[in-house]
């Protein structure tokens, strides 16, 4: 085993931890916005996949992969606009409308992705925004690969991780958001609009999910193929549950995630005797594991979930 | 006439509405791929309705869906969500797969009704797993129960390639002949486990409704945290509520494996879980109305299978008319609880009787 | 109060004229003469998987466009509803249905059974009937194709697979792989990493990152369908790693990191049955073919390929004329 234990391995598992967490991070940040503001939105992977396609069809047609981006988070942010009107305004239930988005952009993903290129054999391929290579820097050992030599956007990622914490709790606008979340008829009444503020905060969460889906297809990786999102969005929504509504702890998910993934695909060839679906398994039981040993709930916006009024009902 | 019977007039209608403004959207949409409504349409119902085939396999379709339906409304009911029926709804079928293709303890029907029971077992021991994590460790049971599903599935998968392989290929030995359930009708296959799920459906009304046990668990439903003051009571009440959840889900997969698919393999179950979410929620989270709206699915997806076969109209297409559907149904009785809207509605009914 | 019944009017509305351009293309004419034959395929997963399914789709539409058939396609089919489906396109009058994977069996048998007058024809599968034909591709001699070159090309003598899941086809393309490294290198190591999806592109990127790591794999061959183009992205950001592409030549695609192709032409072993259907003689028949059947053919050699391509031929010859054999062992 101790071949493995070089500083060249262990620089490219956590590098390899930093790609995988870097989506579940966008995502869950974009989770956490909506669930600060009391919004609870279990459609996280059809916003992605409507935001890696639309990512992915911009990217390719502008041959832009960073206008694909952006067009890819506007689109998750306009989907989730229906999601917005029909809890905010109608008041209908969360997690149904988040259901029915999970159906219904992956539905749009794929017809909008067969009208414009066909059913093709061959993958179509195209560009990518390439790692930021650091000189002398990145050729560190360990520290090297992992903090000189990543995506731009997983730099992104982490910069809007720590925003959001300063945000979150520094700032009088982020102290008012949580109350929303919070004591919304309370925050009423210190002159917060409370529903122009869920608007915003399905438009924060649509928009961030977008870009962590589109992050698959112009950065990550440059083809597209259904489905390539893969239940992430849904690793990403417990990552904000199992994070205690905090950036850090929402980060710590995150990379558990990120690296239990990428310890498993190791293990792999490591340990071949193990069949593979039992590997698999690894980070989502290490999940549960530390939640059981953290088991920090009690933090959770007191009316997340809750459909707010103006007249009191 | 009674407030009560109002209100479920209005509801009823009101979903109607809904499904009726769902069907027109996917019209304008079927139109403009370029398809004749009617036509479409007309091979959606005759998917569904057309011969006793037809009706058959609907129903087919609709057994599984009304059991995790009911494991999310059982437990939605105590305030719990359990997002976990696909988990529970495969580890049923493991389960009684195990017994059905392996063991053999007794003959015929002994053995079915062993295999259920099984899988019932399986089922409430996996949903047992996020209940007691919620009651005495405080982990949300949504988070728990989706890590769950993942696990399960691939529990499957490695039971299907590995343990319980047929021979070289991935799929579990198919089991015994006369451990399977019944087919009902000559040339349909649909089989006795929509007794079952009827049955169970009828129990879990009739608990929920007209016990003490029911109300309590309802009333603990409600409000958990007014609730809460009797702490381990509770608990205990929460964990019993996931593990009857997952015990009706595991018992789904049991009879879908003993009735339809007959062995394990990639894919089953896949979806079934959420899809139980949406019914029950559709139907009011009470048993019926979700056994109702499970057929509705059902419906729906039979019909559009035709649909998409007849004309070539991409699955997509059926997909996005399923979710405007959900949409739609959901927002409209969202609207009718709005206060402005009640008063509305209330003044129409007022006027009506004088 | 009104004002919220209004609006949710107006959304409606505004969401119907959204999903309303949805369709601008449509779809082409579904009418047709009475004597075109038709034939269906029902896929359990995307037909644009861009592997697996991908080539079975397109062999039916090579082989209906050869033959003057029509076609029709079932994709993310549930195997509670394979029964079902099969007979839906058995009531429509359809003459030849394909079922692309072993998986599908139970459920030609029971339809096979209910309609002998319609025919089956099932990929990779090992039930014949009146009414049905197994056909398949030789999965074991594309691994041992893939195999053999991967074997005389390492350096490190590391070689890696990357698949999606456990499937049939899988199963047997890695015991060809693992006989054909073997064969030309028995110093070489085989070692297998599995993304558990067909459509996780970014998974296989990381499976083959990890590969790199742990082993120094340099040659990789992919039956992961998506995770394969994420494979490829990944090594071709170094110098000599290659791989070899399937089921159809990308050479065009990654020129510097594809030593060749393995092309698996399905549209041969369809539109043999479908000539079988046309003369009345379909039915008990289990076909495979591979390279002498022209169902396996090789695409376009790279350039990094041509230190070992005349070794590799004398192979491929040798396995064509039958002096080089492997064992079917799954």
């Amino acid at each position: 085993m101790d071949m493995f234990l070089n500083a060249h391995f262990i620089g490219s598992l956590l590098q390899s931890t930093l790609r995988v967490t870097t989506p579940l991070l966008l995502v869950a940040l974009g989770e956490l916005y909506g669930e600060r503001a009391g919004m609870i939105n279990i459609g996280l992977d059809g916003i992605m996949t409507l935001g890696a396609t639309v990512g992915f069809i911009v990217g390719y047609i502008t041959v832009n992969p960073l206008l694909g981006l952006v067009i890819g988070a506007v689109a998750g942010s306009l989907i989730n606009l229906i999601y917005a009107y029909s809890t905010i305004t109608l008041r209908s239930g969360q997690i149904i409308n988040g259901m029915a988005l999970n159906i219904l952009a992956p539905a749009l993903s794929i017809f909008m992705f067969r009208q414009y290129f066909g059913v093709t054999t061959k993958l179509i391929q195209g560009t990518v925004i390439k790692p930021i290579c650091v000189p002398v820097l990145s050729d560190i050992p360990i520290a090297g690969p992992v903090l000189f030599n990543q995506n731009p956007i997983t730099y992104l990622a982490f910069v809007l991780a720590i925003l959001t914490a300063i945000f979150f709790n520094k700032t009088k606008p982020g102290l008012d958001y949580r109350a929303v979340g919070e004591f919304p008829r309370a925050a009423e009444t210190l002159g917060i609009n409370v529903i122009r503020k869920k608007y915003i905060a399905c438009m924060i969460c649509g928009a961030l999910a977008g870009l962590g889906g589109a992050y698959l297809n112009t950065c990550y990786i440059g083809t597209y193929a259904e489905g390539v999102v893969a239940g992430r969005g849904f690793i990403a929504l417990s990552a904000v549950i199992f994070g205690g509504w905090r950036v850090r702890g929402l980060i710590l998910a995150t990379l558990l995630f990120g690296f239990t993934d990428a310890v498993q695909l190791r293990f792999q060839t490591i340990l071949p005797v193990i069949p593979y679906q039992i590997l698999a398994m690894l980070p989502y039981l290490s999940t549960i594991a530390a939640l059981f040993i953290m088991r920090n709930s009690g933090l959770a916006p007191k009316a997340n979930g809750v459909p707010y009024s103006r007249e009191g009902h | 006439m009674g407030i009560r019977f109002k209100n479920t007039i209005l509801k009823v209608s009101i979903s109607a509405i809904s499904i009726l403004a769902a069907i027109l959207i996917g019209a304008i949409i079927i139109a403009s791929v370029g398809e004749n409504v009617f036509v479409a349409y007309g091979f959606l119902l005759r998917g569904a309705f057309g011969n006793a085939r037809a009706i058959g396999e609907t129903i087919v379709k609709a057994t599984p869906l009304i059991f995790t339906a009911l494991a999310a409304v059982f437990a939605y009911r105590c305030g719990m969500f359990n997002l976990g029926a696909e988990g529970q709804f495969i580890m049923g079928a493991i389960a009684a797969s195990w017994i059905s293709a392996t063991l053999l303890p007794f003959g015929g029907w002994l053995n079915t009704l062993l295999s259920m029971i099984i899988g019932a077992l399986a089922g409430g021991v996996w949903g047992a797993i996020p209940g007691l994590l919620k009651a005495y460790r405080g982990l949300n049971e949504m988070i728990v129960s989706i890590l769950l599903n993942y696990v399960a599935t691939l529990f499957m998968a490695f039971l299907y390639s590995g343990p319980l392989m047929e021979k070289n290929i991935p799929q579990t030995v198919a089991i015994f002949d006369d451990v399977k359930l019944t087919r009902l009708i000559e040339g349909s296959r649909v089989h006795t486990g929509i007794f079952v799920a009827i049955g169970v459906m009828i129990v879990a009304s009739y608990f929920l409704f007209k016990t003490a046990k029911g109300y309590q668990l309802r009333v603990v439903g409600l409000n958990p945290t007014a609730a809460n003051v009797n702490g381990l009571a509770v608990k205990k009440m929460m964990v019993s509520a996931f593990v009857v959840s997952g015990m009706i889900a595991g018992l789904g997969g049991a009879v879908e494996l003993l009735g339809s698919s007959y062995r394990l393999m990639a894919g089953f179950g896949l979806g079934f879980g959420f899809d139980g979410v949406a019914i029950a929620l559709i139907g009011q989270l009470h048993p019926i109305g979700a056994g109702l709206v499970a057929y509705l699915f059902a419906v729906l997806r039979t019909g559009a299978n035709t649909m998409q076969i007849a004309t070539g109209i991409t699955t997509s297409v059926v997909d996005i008319v399923q979710a405007v559907i959900i949409i739609f149904a959901v927002a409209a009785t969202a609207i009718i609880a709005l206060p402005g809207v009640k008063a509305i509605v209330n003044r129409k009914w007022k006027g009506a009787e004088q | 109060m009104k004002l919220v019944t209004k609006r949710f009017l107006v959304v409606m509305l505004v969401v119907a004229l959204c999903l309303a351009p949805i369709g601008c293309a449509s779809e082409e004419g579904g009418d047709s003469g009475e004597d075109t034959y038709k034939i269906a395929m029902i896929a359990n997963a995307s037909i644009a998987d861009g592997g697996w399914n991908s080539a079975c789709y397109e062999g039916m539409i090579g082989a209906a466009e050869m033959n003057g058939w029509e076609t029709s396609y079932s994709e993310n089919v549930k195997q509670t509803d394979y029964v079902a489906t099969f007979t839906e396109y058995a009531n429509l009058g359809y003459d030849l249905i394909f079922a692309p994977g072993n998986e599908f069996s139970d459920a030609v048998k029971e339809a096979a059974a209910s309609y002998p007058d319609i025919n089956f024809i099932v990929l990779n599968g090992e039930v014949v009937e009146e009414n049905v034909e197994s056909i398949m591709a030789d999965n074991t001699m594309i691994g041992f194709l893939a195999g053999t070159l991967a074997g005389l090309k390492t350096q490190t003598n590391e070689v890696a697979l990357i698949g999606g899941m456990e499937i049939t086809p899988a199963m047997q393309s890695i015991d060809g792989f693992k006989q054909g490294v073997a064969y030309v290198n028995p110093d070489a190591n085989v070692s297998i990493a599995f993304t558990n999806s067909w459509s996780d592109a970014a998974k296989g990127k990381e499976a083959a990152l990890s590969l790199i790591d742990t082993r120094d794999c340099d040659v990789f061959f992919g039956i992961s369908s998506a995770g394969d183009a994420g494979m490829r992205e990944a090594i071709s950001d170094y110098d000599n790693r290659w791989t070899i592409a399937q089921p159809s030549d990308l050479l065009d695609q990654f020129p510097d990191i594809i030593l060749t192709s393995i092309m698996n032409d399905n549209a041969q072993l369809i539109g043999a049955s479908m000539k079988a259907v046309i003369a009345g003689e379909f039915g008990n028949r289990v076909f495979q073919g591979g390279l002498n059947e022209n169902v396996l053919s090789l695409g376009t050699f790279g350039e990094s390929a041509n230190d070992v391509i005349d070794e590799y031929m004398d192979i491929v010859e040798g396995i064509k004329d039958g002096s080089i054999t492997f064992d079917y062992n799954v």
